[in-house]
């Protein structure tokens, strides 16, 4: 039998499987029945009384589900930590881009505090407005971003500053679950003065969470890029 | 009309798919896939996502296009200087 | 009144963003392509932005901000644009007049 024919069979094999289970996919799908009163409408009931958060889905994504918010970051954590470890080695202490240009370093110059002032403001405002702390962390990590490419080697980052305001932030926000596991009944609880709805001091324990992840956030993709950046060679 | 415009940057979205995939460029491509994240997110705008959206246009059309570059930068041998 | 001036001003943004969008697809080459593509649209966005002050002036701090940041991106990305397609293909222009070719 030549290989050509054995290829053939195998495509033909395949593809069955794969309309069959598209069949299948498609009548689990026409049969599934949404649940009546569907648990979105349910949490807005009572997020109103519980959170007093004008952005009902900062309160879900960090007060009814902080456990999975938690596990998000770590993922997070854990393939920045994988891509670090693979590229350190082979880092050579210089950006790729040798591009030189005057105006473009003094219009980084400008914008730079303006995309960091609007990430803190996405991060701060995350419980009031769309937005929280991983979109405001990563405006800030873009901010990064740009003065990577705009000034070729003047503009490093600090890891020794990087690693600490991450795995403090990273600490800080395990320390307020269990916070709230001692001084309330569950982790992440709310132990903090919830405040009138749509004024900057409410939500109780929501802008903390955003603010710890926000830094987390801004810190580890700000690695990331650096790394994508400075490194020669991947082989 | 909000209808209209959906369906616009769907068909819009499904062409610019198809681009990418079937380029043989990969700069034209990563640049195609720029747009798409850029269109994705103009449709979670206006399905009333807005969290979505923002993350999409920092994460899809910023950081991670600039990302891609790099690498398609770093992998070839002609484009050593921008 | 004042919804008058801000469509009438937001019909102007967008008139220019179409002439814009034309330049872009009909001019020779990539330098004056930018020249389409920049100018206009920047002015068009510009206008779009102070229309949308006119209509609702309780967001007029957070719209101007937004058209500081268009008026500080816009022309820079054009600029380097234009550089590093001057820098890789070399001088494509007609019109024969080669400014930063006299500054080296």
């Amino acid at each position: 039998m030549n290989p050509k024919r054995e290829i053939r069979v195998q495509t033909i094999v395949v593809s069955l499987l794969v309309s069959i289970m598209t069949i299948l996919l498609l009548g689990i799908l026409l049969s599934f029945q949404p649940l009546s009163g569907s648990l979105g409408s349910e949490l807005l009931a009572i997020n109103q009384t519980t959170t007093q958060s004008a952005n009902a889905v900062t309160s879900v994504v960090t007060y009814f589900r902080g456990l999975d918010t938690l596990g998000e970051v770590t993922i997070l954590f854990l393939s920045i930590f994988g891509i670090g470890l693979g590229i350190e080695r082979l880092q050579e202490k210089e950006n790729i881009f040798s591009y030189d240009n005057a105006l473009l370093k003094i219009g980084a110059d400008m914008l730079f505090p303006l995309i960091i002032l609007f990430g803190l403001y996405i991060i701060i405002h995350g419980h009031l407005s769309p937005g929280g702390g991983f979109q405001g962390g990563v405006v800030i990590a873009s901010g990064f971003l740009l003065m990577f490419l705009a000034k070729n080697n003047e503009f490093k980052l600090n890891h020794k500053m990087t690693t600490l305001v991450e795995a403090l932030s990273g600490a800080g926000f395990v320390l307020v679950g269990i916070l709230g596991l001692l001084l309330v009944d569950r982790f992440f609880g709310n132990f903090l003065p919830l405040g009138t709805l749509g004024k900057l001091w409410s939500g109780g324990v929501i802008p903390l969470i955003y603010i710890f992840v926000g830094l987390k956030v801004s810190a580890e993709i700000s690695t990331l890029v650096e790394y994508f950046i400075r490194i020669k060679d991947v082989r | 009309m909000i209808g209209l415009i959906v369906l616009c940057i769907f068909a819009m979205l499904i062409l610019l798919a198809i681009f990418i995939v079937s380029n043989n460029d990969l700069a034209h491509s990563v640049i195609l896939f720029m747009g798409f994240g850029l269109g994705s997110a103009v449709l979670f705008v206006l399905f009333s996502a807005p969290d979505v959206a923002l993350t999409e246009a920092v994460i899809g059309v910023g950081t991670s296009g600039v990302v891609l570059l790099v690498t398609l930068l770093q992998i070839s041998k002609k484009g050593r200087n921008v | 009144m004042l919804d008058g001036i801000g469509f009438f001003i937001m019909f102007l943004g967008t008139l220019l963003l179409i002439i814009s969008a034309i330049g872009l697809l009909r001019m020779p080459d990539t330098i004056t392509r930018m020249h389409a593509g920049t100018k206009a649209s920047t002015l068009g966005s510009l206008l779009v932005i102070l229309g949308a002050i006119f209509l609702d002036p309780s967001l007029g701090f957070k719209l101007s901000l937004l058209g500081l940041f268009i008026l500080l991106t816009n022309p820079l990305s054009s600029s380097i644009l234009a550089r590093s397609s001057y820098l890789k293909n070399g001088f494509l222009n007609k019109s024969g007049i080669d400014d930063l070719g006299e500054q080296k």
